[in-house]
């Protein structure tokens, strides 16, 4: 049960889109946030976060979610607000990361996923862990649920200029999903 | 006279700059440059409070067009509590009549409620699915709701488009329906021979040895400039205004700037329904109900709230509920998230009263520019964690009896208000009943700072017919 769109089904509805979001749309489905080198991440690092993030993220749909997080280091995203006291953001993510690492007895990446879960367990009882969860756990969400192969796992149609969303109204809802995929087994 | 308007966003144009997508969005139009955030309830700070555009966080605003009641300005008077504002709500209403007007307010017919208008310049917005849920809820409690007052056009009004129904309001509206200070006052400022400067960061009001404001020094793209001026007038919302004060060490006699800063607290309740309801498809606010609204008897807490229907996209959905949800990760992430358009949003939006220690200070930390950031600290008192209790339970019930399946509740807090404070007297205010500071006679601040209270309506209205009111008298005293 859930509202997934069919990759053709999201292609239609991105027909009328103006050419600007489209563009924006399409390099997202082909480049997946993918970096030919990371800038701020070393490979040990980098290992850690995207064990983190499979936790985290499980279906990634194909996502590169590390790869998202290097590319917005330094970039607040509308959010300027830091608690006082924590440090600056990458010094945050790489505290966090080789926290990770201390707690799971072994290298993050190579512990059994049970313990993986303990270790960012014990992580957020720490207050600079915690935060660290907080802060790349919340730009991660911004990667993953900003590209369009989530927004089809989802259900969510994206942009609506510029001809505006046509239904609104629970009939008209119901029309619309009734020639949906999967909307007969509710 | 002549105006110039320095303003430190960018001025977008709405076909051009503004995307449907949440991501492209964010921070284009919001103010999020570093600011310390702390105290017992930390505020998250730029995308959900303070924009960064010509046409300020009215360009981010979801529209809300709601009055404050009546009673909302004599608390001291009436409750003794807070403080009473210096004028009264009949002193305001010809200008929140003249604001709706201007801005093309759309809105119910008719409305039960105190401090909502009769009839709106325009008809009302019509219910998505997720609005038909909740009003099925409300009515099965017998609780009184209508459309939500919206600054978005239902109409063709000069030259501005009806509302289209992207649902994209927050990211820009791109059909101009939304009624932003950037497509309404904006351009009838410029028509009336105002000139704006998009990116320019004012660093100090400067004053001469006689106690008057002179002028402001502010940075244009990184070169430092300076603007004479006979009037300077701060409208930099709550944060900056007390923060461009304090740096520029004006206007602080009473020791009050930067003190009463005040949020809408709200429960906020994830519904999630036994079919999809696409709850994204209009503008994010839809119908309402004010009728928990004021102080009432029984409850065990001064004031009130009130409640409206509200979406979010996928980022803000899962971020926010985030904040409450501490496990929401692995496959609870999925599995909450992979019913998307199943799930609605029933919000509270709750009074807070004035306290000094709820403030914006400047801190040791600069920006940028090497400016000291602000320093933001809010923590709740037994009163607001009563009502929060009270308006959780009040959520949960509509949305229950509306036939969700399964609620979420979760906590937000809405706009920043306060910290520049409107009264009669200097020892206890910043600014007179007409915005001028006590301090020096030629230098106002006409934002949200100067609420003395702020109700639990949605504040941009009200900041309107403030605004409105100054201006009147600044013209009528040959300014």
């Amino acid at each position: 049960m859930n509202g997934r769109i069919e990759p053709e089904e999201f292609r239609q509805l991105m027909e009328p889109w103006d050419a600007r979001m489209a563009a924006v749309a399409e390099e997202r489905m082909r480049g997946n946030y993918s970096r030919d080198r990371l800038e701020h991440f070393t490979d040990e690092e980098a290992a850690t976060m995207r064990a983190l993030l499979a936790r985290l993220i499980p279906e990634d749909e194909g996502v590169d979610l590390v790869g998202w997080i290097d590319s917005a280091i330094g970039k607040p995203m509308g959010r300027g607000d830091w608690k006082p006291g924590m440090p600056p953001e990458l010094e945050l993510y790489q505290t966090g990361l080789r926290m990770l690492d201390e707690l799971s007895g072994t290298r993050f990446a190579e512990a059994p996923g049970e313990r993986q879960d303990e270790a960012i367990r014990h992580l957020r009882e720490d207050e600079v862990g915690a935060y660290f969860f907080q802060r790349l756990y919340g730009k991660a969400l911004h990667g993953y649920f900003g590209h369009p192969r989530v927004w089809m796992r989802i259900g969510f149609y994206g942009a609506a200029y510029p001809e505006g969303y046509a239904w609104l109204g629970r009939d008209q809802v119901r029309m619309r999903h009734e020639r949906a995929p999967g909307w007969d087994r509710l | 006279m002549s105006v110039v308007v320095l303003e430190a966003g960018r001025w977008l144009d709405t076909q051009e700059d503004f995307l449907n997508d949440e991501l492209s969005m964010l921070g284009t139009l919001d103010w999020d440059d570093p600011r310390l955030s702390d105290g017992e309830n930390p505020l998250k700070l730029g995308r959900m409070n303070t924009g960064r555009a010509i046409g300020g966080t009215t360009v981010h605003f979801t529209a809300m067009k709601l009055r404050l009641h009546p009673d909302d300005f004599k608390l001291r008077r009436d409750e003794g509590i807070g403080v009473d504002w210096p004028f009264d709500y009949e002193d305001l209403e010809p200008y929140y009549d003249k604001a709706e007007d201007f801005v093309g307010v759309s809105g119910p017919r008719d409305t039960p409620w105190p401090g909502n208008r009769r009839s709106y310049p325009q008809g009302e917005l019509p219910l998505n699915a997720g609005d038909e849920a909740i009003a099925e809820g409300f009515d099965k409690l017998g609780i009184q709701w209508r459309m939500t007052p919206h600054a978005v056009l239902t109409a063709e009004k000069e030259g501005r488009s009806p509302c289209m129904f992207y649902g994209f309001c927050v990211q820009g509206c791109k059909s101009d329906a939304k009624g932003s200070a950037l497509v309404t006052w904006v351009p009838a400022a410029v028509k009336a021979g105002a000139e704006f400067r998009e990116g320019c960061f004012a660093l100090r009001i400067e004053t001469s040895s006689d106690g008057l404001a002179t002028g402001v020094t502010y940075l244009q793209d990184g070169e430092l400039r300076r603007q004479p001026a006979g009037i300077v007038i701060v409208s930099c919302y709550s944060i900056e205004t007390p923060r461009l004060l304090l740096n520029s060490g004006v206007a602080n006699g009473s020791g009050q700037v930067g003190r009463n800063l005040m949020v809408h607290p709200a429960s906020i309740g994830y519904g999630r329904f036994a079919k999809p309801l696409d709850n994204f498809v209009t503008p994010p606010v839809g119908i309402m109900t004010q009728d928990p609204y004021g102080t009432q008897g029984g409850r065990g807490f001064k004031r009130g709230y009130l409640l409206n229907r509200y979406s979010m996209f996928p980022i803000e959905f899962a971020t926010s509920l985030l904040e409450s949800q501490p496990d929401l990760w692995g496959p609870r992430l999925h599995e909450v998230m992979d019913r998307y358009p199943y799930w609605t949003i029933l919000t509270s939006q709750n009074e807070m009263l004035p306290r000094p220690e709820n403030r914006v200070t400047v801190s040791d930390v600069k920006d940028a520019h090497g400016v000291p950031v602000a320093r933001v600290t809010m923590s709740y008192d037994d009163n607001d964690r009563a009502m929060l209790q009270h308006s959780d339970r009040y959520v949960e019930d509509v949305l229950r009896a509306a036939g969700a399946e399964e609620v979420l509740m979760s906590k937000g807090q809405y706009h920043v208000l306060g910290t520049c404070r409107m009264g009669e007297d200097p020892a206890t205010s910043v600014v007179d009943p007409y915005c001028r500071t006590h301090d020096v006679p030629n230098l106002f601040v006409c934002d949200g700072s100067v609420f003395p209270t702020v109700g639990a309506a949605n504040p941009s209205l009200t900041i309107e017919a403030i605004a409105l009111r100054t201006a009147e008298h600044l013209l009528s005293k040959g300014a």
